[in-house]
């Protein structure tokens, strides 16, 4: 069962990243562009926390980094903290109702890029942070916001459709 | 009692592996901050952005595409009334092409002097926007030429009627350009009228600054602010744009002068990396008298 649902865990992850690339661009409004790699992580970690490991938010994170201009390291330790947090309190508030999770979704997509805006700052980006945090950050956390839910509604049935089908197979004649 | 044990050793590995890449996202970040635009972490960028050129140009047809679907929607979409509206506009449209005929007749008659005389003299490889930026964060653009046709970081780059940015790192076969809107860009200028010194600065508001003025320097609404060529950063007396707004009068230090840009970069559009320009030579010859006419957009 953990082999199919990694396999569709990275294949998701290689789509986000290409998402990111060629259709994130064209997505952009007002200079908002959307960040597909963190709505996905932040997305399966909710669907099945115990799917998405340590590794895959750090390497999501630095892609996110080389594939843009900003700091490399900055989004990747954003995605490894948010995603262990996120887990960790799904898991204490262990509540299986859709509320908690898409409340824990948003939380951390405005944690995520509000912190993403104060460290830019902090690493030297020329623009003061209230105006980072209004300009960018602030819309930049609800257009990941729709993104994310959306993913995590699709993640949620595509990775309780594999789970589901493998309870089916193990039959012993 | 021995699970309980794997158990612990698992936890301990997996504190140890959360903390390792931890502290190397914290490295990376403190080596990217410290090592400039010429570090490993800052060409491992450029590399991968070189890599994904093909993608990028995807994203940028599939820009195209959608812009496309959605006037072929409204199209679609078109009421009685809205049709009659259109065809009298189309009438009216008629009539101003056949004046704008004329007028580029004229305009390509005046083009043509103007290469005469060699107001900008550009020479360089011109190339098509296949990427834009994939963050909210930076103002770039990949455009088709690079290292093979001669472009180096650094060098200015022009739209049809004025500077667009500046390339910030080549590959052979393309390069990245940050526009000048882009907040970590800087361009110093000069006023035209009063050759009053500054820098264009952008902003995440997507407006152009002009900062670093003498505070008496008498500025107003509508005076063309050029490329001065201090630093050697970008090319001396290129269009950058007009001043459309100023807070604050003549002598105050806080003044704030936002300059409208003559040229941004849309998609599919072609720009072109200056890699020398007789402009800056012109302009030299012109700064003694007043109002020199070097590069009029009239677009």
């Amino acid at each position: 069962m953990g082999m199919s649902r990694t396999l569709a865990v990275v294949i998701g992850a290689a789509l986000a990243v290409l998402l990111q690339v060629v259709v994130a661009p064209a997505m952009a409004i007002g200079g908002i562009v959307p960040n597909f790699l963190l709505a996905y992580a932040l997305a399966v970690v909710l669907a099945r926390p115990h799917a998405l490991g340590v590794v895959l938010p750090v390497v999501l994170g630095l892609l996110f980094d080389l594939l843009g201009g900003g700091p490399v390291g900055a989004m990747g330790l954003l995605l490894l903290l948010a995603t262990l947090a996120v887990k960790r309190l799904y898991l204490m508030l262990d509540n299986d109702t859709l509320f908690i999770p898409l409340g824990l979704l948003v939380a951390a997509v405005f944690c995520v890029e509000l912190l993403y805006a104060v460290l830019l700052v902090v690493c030297g980006f020329p623009v003061a942070l209230g105006q980072a945090l209004l300009l960018r950050g602030l819309p930049c956390a609800l257009y990941d916001t729709v993104l994310a839910v959306a993913l995590f509604l699709i993640m949620r049935f595509v990775l309780g459709r594999i789970e589901a089908r493998q309870h089916e197979l193990p039959l012993v004649r | 009692m021995a699970f309980e044990a794997q158990d612990n050793r698992f936890t301990t590995l997996y504190r140890a592996l959360v903390a390792g890449l931890a502290a190397l996202c914290v490295v990376c970040m403190a080596v990217y901050t410290h090592e400039g635009e010429g570090g490993p972490l800052h060409a491992l960028q450029g590399t991968l952005k070189a890599t994904l050129v093909p993608a990028e140009t995807a994203g940028i047809q599939l820009d195209a595409a959608a812009e496309g679907a959605a006037q072929a929607n409204d199209d679609a979409a078109a009421s009685e009334e809205t049709l009659t509206q259109l065809r009298e506009r189309n009438a009216e449209l008629t009539a101003l092409l056949a004046q704008a005929e004329e007028l580029r007749k004229e305009n390509e008659r005046l083009q043509g002097l103007v290469n005469i005389v060699g107001a900008y003299g550009v020479e360089g490889p011109t190339g098509r926007v296949v990427g834009r930026s994939t963050d909210a964060w930076n103002q770039t653009v990949t455009l088709d030429v690079g290292s093979s046709s001669g472009v180096e970081e650094g060098l200015t780059v022009i739209g049809s009627t004025g500077v667009v940015g500046q390339v910030i790192s080549v590959a052979p076969g393309s390069c990245v350009v940050r526009l000048l809107t882009d907040p970590q860009s800087g361009a110093a200028a000069l006023v035209q009228s009063s050759r009053a010194e500054g820098v264009v600065r952008g902003s995440l508001a997507g407006l152009l600054y002009l900062e670093n003025t003498d505070a008496k320097a008498e500025l107003s609404v509508g005076d063309v602010v050029l490329t001065s060529g201090l630093g050697g950063s970008y090319t001396r007396g290129l269009l950058i744009g007009t001043i459309v707004r100023i807070e604050g009068g003549s002598g105050d230090a806080g003044r704030q002068v936002v300059v409208a840009p003559n040229d941004t970069a849309a998609p599919l559009e072609e720009l072109t990396v200056v890699l020398s320009a007789k402009a800056a030579l012109a302009d030299d010859a012109q700064s003694g008298s007043s109002g020199s006419g070097t590069g009029e957009g009239g677009a």
